[in-house]
């Protein structure tokens, strides 16, 4: 028993019939097992995981969820203009930030043998910069320029230049450059090169990318309104300290309904973009 | 007429492509260049569009020097130059007229080349140049619907379309079928012969540089080893060049009796 | 031959037009610009507001020493720690739910009513907004990190078992073929037949889930569902751009950090597989 626990951590060693000495691979499982569950246990203490008490209050979180049914459906009314707020600044982020993604994301890729310093310097402040949730640039921005939408739609706008440049430059590094080189032969500046031999070949991954984007936008922007920032996470805020649960259930499910609504199409989209 | 005078290539690792080059191409000639793989052959047709820069030497295209060349200049220059590859090199994922139109916005704005706004001249031009490959009946079907030697036509069409004076060829049926490689093959003669456009052509068949070239130039590690009439090339000769006995790898016609 | 009376003059009647190119680009343009207008309110930015952003660049790069070198409560390292420990802790709860679903819903190993019940549970809770999930943790068990820590969790079923179903489904079925040829167990069908050929891309999934979470982690606090989140958010409410360089620098070194080792680990996994 105690020999078959000792196995688990060290690697035995065995000697054939013919003399030869063959060693087991050591296995880093069992190890990388334990840390893993003394580090959950630190963290445990460090959150004050308290199960009793989530046992003890679990028929409140249930009380809550009961008390958002039935959605107060009059609230429709008050709900629809942050709703369309928080989508149109999802959309117009999206479009502002992937727009200027594409162009900049050329002048990121090393395909290019372009300024060596310039790239690495721009690329590594876009993923520290990646590191920022959409809500502290919303946060910052609505202190900067005022609170509203105009600080929401900005702030998406940059959280999406973040990521779109680099699922970019990630897609233009895999293209097949002989088309650029055969253009390039023809005497074509390197921007004209890089608008007829390379853009087509990443057109369909490109507007996949901003779909993705918008999806992920959506979820986002929704909160944007807890600092101020526009959309219905004004009205989430508000509604929560009136203690007004029909309405709040009637925000869950519209949220709810939008995010399957846009990501069903834009799966379905995104499916056929890359295929063509 | 293209001029080298003692043209050295070394690249940054040390390989010397090109030893003491010295040749001349006549407007008008079809030049085959033979020799065994990594002989030089590539970075010899690039060297004359500076696709890759000389390092010693003198290269004058029609008079032009061109290790002087930078920036608008090369631009314009190469504009008198096509280029066909082995690989065809379109983007497969768009039309074949929206692969020959490209030769065409190096005339164009830039704001023009965004919209993809050609004008009708240049239309024209490209589908004319279907027309001279025999492949106008493709030119709104989609470049990856395409066989090889078809893609490859495209690509010629493409050259074509930028009024070359001179085609440089790397290598342009290496990845055809035999039949495919004598169409391309043709169309390339007849360019040569109704455009007078001069033709230099990297093959490393043996059989069809000799079959369609008027003149060859054997290389071997960066030397010029021959140069004359295709019609004066013996056995001798082509021994002198690959340095061994010709494989059946030299030549394409065998394998089309496989 | 139809080939024959083909010419370049009638190609290029065949030309397609760029108008409805143009028409399209236009219109999107003209209704982003109307939604712009409706929704957005420029009031400009007046000299205060750029007064503000240069000290709050100043600030942030000249962060606080105090707070980075406090270690208690509400000093950066612990704040921090208690980010990480929300993330990780709730990916991996998540990751104990979401196993036995994704085994659930994969069509290689139950039947499809229980899989379509499993798969309309798992699109619910993605879909599900995980701050709302935070608000309501935090309003039924009171607020604090294990609000945060429960509604990581439940955020993070979604996505994982969604990635382990790709993964389950792919499994080559020979592999158990096998091991039953050899008759093994059902107990050691699982341990040398299926856990070898999951876990290295569970583990992917799970650095790659986690990365997600440390950052969604910082979102939490603003709904008092513990973590650093919090304190940032007042600390630049309050203008306190020192104090609020110091927890963003934390921010960013934490994720930078995380981030290169899970890539780093990620990448090896894979070469493993490959």
């Amino acid at each position: 028993m105690i020999d078959d626990i000792l196995h688990i951590f060290f690697p035995r060693t065995y000697t054939l019939g013919n003399g030869k000495v063959v060693k087991e691979k050591f296995n880093w499982a069992p190890y990388i097992t334990i840390a893993v569950i003394v580090f959950s246990i630190l963290c445990a203490i460090a959150t004050k995981v308290d199960i009793p008490r989530l046992i003890q209050r679990s028929n409140a979180f249930w009380d809550l969820i009961r008390e958002m049914i039935p959605p107060n459906w009059s609230f429709w009314r008050d709900l629809q203009k942050p709703m369309i707020d928080t989508i149109v600044m999802s959309v117009l982020g999206t479009v502002v930030g992937c727009l200027i993604a594409l162009p900049t994301s050329f002048y990121l890729s090393s395909n290019f043998e372009l300024n060596n310093v310039y790239l690495v310097g721009h690329r590594g402040l876009l993923s520290l910069l990646r590191t920022l949730p959409t809500l502290v640039y919303a946060q910052l921005l609505s202190i900067v320029i005022g609170t509203g939408t105009l600080a929401g739609t900005v702030s998406i706008s940059i959280f999406t230049y973040t990521i779109c440049v680099k699922m970019l430059y990630e897609q233009i590094e895999t293209v097949d450059m002989g088309p650029y080189e055969a253009l390039q032969s023809t005497g074509a500046s390197r921007a004209k090169c890089m608008i007829k031999a390379i853009y087509p070949q990443i057109r369909g991954y490109f507007w996949a990318t901003v779909l993705y984007c918008f999806e992920t936008n959506v979820r986002s922007a929704a909160i944007l309104g807890y600092v101020g920032a526009g959309g219905i996470g004004v009205q989430i805020n508000e509604q929560l300290t009136w203690r007004r649960y029909g309405n709040t259930g009637l925000m869950v499910l519209v949220l709810v309904i939008t995010v399957v609504i846009i990501e069903t199409i834009s799966r379905e989209l995104r499916k056929k973009l890359v295929q063509g | 007429m293209i001029k080298f005078e003692n043209v050295d290539k070394v690249y940054a690792n040390g390989t010397r492509a090109l030893d003491k080059v010295s040749l001349e191409i006549e407007q008008g000639e079809f030049v085959a260049i033979i020799g065994l793989s990594g002989a030089g052959k590539s970075t010899l047709i690039r060297t004359v569009n500076k696709m890759i820069d000389i390092t010693a030497g003198k290269l004058t295209v029609n008079g032009i020097d061109v290790s002087t060349l930078k920036g608008k200049e090369l631009r314009k220059f190469r504009r008198k130059i096509g280029m066909v590859f082995q690989s065809f090199n379109l983007v497969l994922r768009t039309s074949v007229i929206n692969n020959v139109l490209a030769a065409r916005v190096a005339d164009m704005s830039l704001i023009r080349t965004l919209l993809g706004l050609y004008s009708k001249q240049d239309k024209i031009q490209a589908l004319e140049a279907l027309d001279k490959v025999g492949i106008l009946e493709k030119a709104y079907s989609r470049a990856d619907q395409l066989s090889g030697g078809q893609q490859q036509r495209v690509a010629l069409a493409r050259t074509l379309a930028q009024n070359p004076e001179i085609i440089l060829a790397d290598e342009p049926v290496a990845a055809l079928d035999p039949v495919m490689a004598d169409v391309v093959m043709e169309d390339f003669k007849r360019i040569n012969k109704d455009l007078n456009i001069t033709v230099v052509i990297n093959i490393h068949h043996v059989d069809l540089a000799l079959q369609y070239a008027d003149r060859i130039i054997g290389i071997n590690a960066g030397k010029i080893v021959y140069d004359g009439p295709t019609k004066n090339i013996t056995n001798e000769t082509l021994k002198m060049i690959y340095g061994r006995e010709l494989t059946e790898d030299d030549l394409m016609k065998e394998k089309k009796n496989d | 031959m139809s080939s024959k009376q083909l010419t370049v003059q009638s190609q290029l009647e065949k030309f397609p037009s760029v108008l409805p190119k143009f028409i399209i680009g236009l219109l999107s343009f003209v209704v982003f610009y109307i939604l712009a207008t409706i929704t957005i309110s420029f009031k400009g930015i007046n000299e205060r507001g750029l007064l503000i952003a240069i000290n709050a660049f100043k600030g942030l790069f000249n962060p606080s020493m105090k707070i980075i070198t406090d270690l208690g409560q509400y000093g950066l390292l612990q704040m921090l720690f208690e980010t990480l420990a929300i993330a990780f802790l709730g990916t991996i709860i998540g990751l104990v739910f979401a196993i036995p679903l994704a085994f659930l819903a994969s069509r290689n190993m139950f039947p499809k009513g229980i899989n379509n019940i499993c798969l309309t549970l798992i699109s619910v809770i993605r879909a599900f907004p995980s701050f709302m999930l935070g608000i309501m943790f935090v309003k039924s068990i009171g607020p604090g990190a294990f609000a945060g820590v429960l509604s990581m969790a439940i955020g993070s079923i979604g996505m994982l078992s969604k990635l382990i179903i790709e993964v389950i489904e792919d499994l080559n079925p020979g592999i158990a073929e096998a091991l039953d040829a050899a008759g093994c167990s059902t107990f050691e069908k699982i341990r040398y037949g299926l856990i070898p050929q999951l876990s290295s891309n569970i583990i992917s999934i799970v650095l790659y889930r986690l990365d997600i979470n440390v950052k969604n982690a910082t979102i939490l606090g603003i709904v008092q569902a513990g973590g650093i989140g919090a304190q940032l958010m007042f600390a630049i409410g309050a203008r306190r751009w020192p104090d609020a360089g110091a927890m963003l620098l934390g921010v960013i070194f934490m994720t930078v950090v995380l981030e290169y080792f899970s890539t780093k680990i990620r990448t090896r996994l894979a070469g493993q597989k490959g």
